[in-house]
């Protein structure tokens, strides 16, 4: 039994492939340094296989071995360099070299689109940037404030004459007066908790109320104060019931300051029982002032106008908003407007009457 | 990569390299086979021939017909080779029965029924062999004597023992053929 597998073993070897020689088999070959089975095994293999017989009869020639030997050793080398991963194949090579006028005339086409594209987008890009100045520079002049400061409407001091309710410091000297304008905040936002601003009708102190007023006069609006970086207008601040503006402004004259101190004391004697009320939260009134006050600062005199004409047939604020649309028209150059407005405000009993008449006699 | 690559065989680097288009494990075939080009083509150099541009050339054929290459890798080898050098091919060049033959024995591989049947059949086709043919055989193959010693026995050269023997095995792998088609 063992006999015949083993016999049917060795004829199934007969046609069972074996590799080709490598070097090292070669070179044992040659040296004759092969076990029995092993040199069987290569010629069994030399039976079918023309290349490795071919060699090896080459090889047997002792002259061919050295330059077998070197000529190997260059051909591998060659051919692991050639053909490592990545690299381009040779044949492809000389494909991609026949075509070479094509890729020429296409690579000049896609470098004249690419600098076509290019110029484009260059153009594009100055021309966003031309358009974005232009906006910049031809925008509404607050817009460009930031945020913080258009929340502010700032109030210099008034000039001259008293006003109804305002009561002021008398202790704070001018310096003080010139680094802390007054400043009445238009917008209530969470944002602008560090800046010292002052709400004007905020506090009933009646302690407060009765210190003297050094100068509540209305402020005075330039013609030229067109442009809102200049934010410091001269501009009334509205009159609440119960509001103590704390800062005076150093423009403030001295020497009306008595005067001022007797007309406020006489309507505080005059207003006295009013006082006692607490104050009242600021209503749609107040709300429309100060747009209009606001509209007038950003330059927007027309608008300004129609808001104050809104407020000059009734309520508290109907004096100073007609005395404001006199300061507006006169901006806009409408002085006969202004003249009649203010010359009415003069000759009405209005606490305004002093500075409208200033206002009339600068005009003329 | 290349050490792995290093591992398989001549089929399994020529699905990859016709499969995935691996440049590298056609390198490593005929990296493989570089020393063998190298002694085949060593007779053919001369000046007409040179080395540098004999193997560069060579190396590129062979990357080419890889791609469509069929049967054993050596073979193509030697064929590219003696066309290149414009030699008339030795011998019957490859065998397709015995090809067949080897394919159905590898295939066989740890299967024993199918093993013996195929040496059954084979016993069969050596049977049919002359007695001379049958002698040899049995010296090379199943007496595992060398053919120099087989040539030194018959004085003859080990070469014409060879190509008997390839011979022999061309006709047994024929009578293999007939028999399965019988």
């Amino acid at each position: 039994m063992n006999s015949n597998s083993s016999r049917q073993e060795r004829i199934i070897r007969i046609f069972t492939p074996v590799r080709c020689l490598n070097r090292d088999q070669m070179r044992r070959y040659h040296l004759g340094q092969m076990t029995e089975v092993e040199q069987h095994l290569v010629e069994h293999h030399l039976i079918d296989c023309d290349l490795c017989n071919d060699a090896l009869t080459t090889l047997e020639n002792t002259a061919n071995i050295e330059s077998y030997q070197q000529l190997s050793q260059q051909l591998s080398q060659y051919i692991l360099r050639e053909y490592a991963a990545g690299t381009q194949p040779a044949v492809r090579l000389q494909k991609l070299q026949q075509p070479m006028h094509h890729k020429t005339s296409r690579s000049f086409a896609d470098s004249a689109q690419s600098y076509f594209w290019t110029i484009v987008f260059l153009a594009i890009g100055g021309g966003s940037v031309f358009a974005l100045q232009q906006h910049l520079k031809h925008r509404p002049p607050l817009s460009t404030l930031p945020m913080r400061t258009a929340d502010a409407l700032v109030l210099p001091a008034p000039k001259g004459a008293a006003l109804g309710d305002y009561q002021i410091t008398a202790q704070e000297t001018p310096q003080q007066q010139q680094q802390q304008p007054l400043v009445m905040q238009t917008k209530y936002s969470t944002r602008d908790t560090s800046r010292a601003t002052i709400p004007v009708a905020l506090k009933t102190d009646t302690a407060q109320k009765k210190k003297p007023v050094k100068d509540s006069a209305l402020p005075k609006v330039q013609p030229a104060d067109t442009n809102a970086r200049k934010q410091i207008v001269q501009a009334p601040a509205p009159p609440p019931a119960a509001e103590t503006p704390k800062e005076p402004q150093k423009e403030a004259p001295k020497e009306k300051a008595p005067e001022v101190t007797r007309a406020a004391s006489e309507e505080k004697e005059n207003d006295a029982p009013a006082k006692t009320e607490p104050a009242k939260p600021a209503n749609g009134d107040d709300y429309l002032f100060r747009s209009a006050m606001q509209y007038q600062q950003q330059g927007d005199y027309g608008e300004a106008i129609n808001q104050f004409r809104k407020l000059s047939d009734k309520g508290k604020y109907s004096e100073r908003a007609r005395y404001q649309m006199a300061i507006c028209y006169r901006a806009k150059g409408q002085k006969g407007k202004a003249r009649r407005l203010l010359r009415e405000l003069a000759n009405s009993e209005s606490t305004l009457k002093s500075q409208a008449q200033t206002e009339l006699n600068n005009m003329n | 990569m290349h050490l792995q690559l290093n591992n398989l065989s001549d089929k399994e680097l020529l699905l990859r390299f016709r499969k995935f288009r691996e440049r590298e494990a056609a390198g490593v075939l005929l990296e493989r086979y570089s020393h063998l080009l190298v002694a085949v083509c060593l007779p053919g150099l001369d000046a007409q021939h040179p080395a540098d541009t004999v193997f560069p050339d060579l190396t590129v054929r062979l990357y080419n017909q890889m791609q469509g290459a069929t049967g054993k890798m050596n073979d193509t080898i030697h064929g590219t080779v003696q066309q290149y050098f414009g030699k008339i091919r030795k011998g019957s060049g490859p065998q397709p029965a015995v090809r067949e033959l080897e394919y159905r024995i590898e295939q066989a591989g740890s299967n024993p029924i199918e093993k013996t049947a195929l040496a059954v059949r084979l016993e069969n086709a050596l049977g049919r062999l002359i007695p001379e043919d049958s002698e040899l055989l049995n010296e090379f193959y199943l007496e595992h004597i060398t053919l120099r010693e087989i040539a030194r026995r018959r004085n003859t050269a080990p070469a014409q023992i060879r190509e008997r023997l390839r011979g022999i095995r061309q006709m047994v792998a024929g009578f293999m053929k007939e028999a399965a088609y019988e």
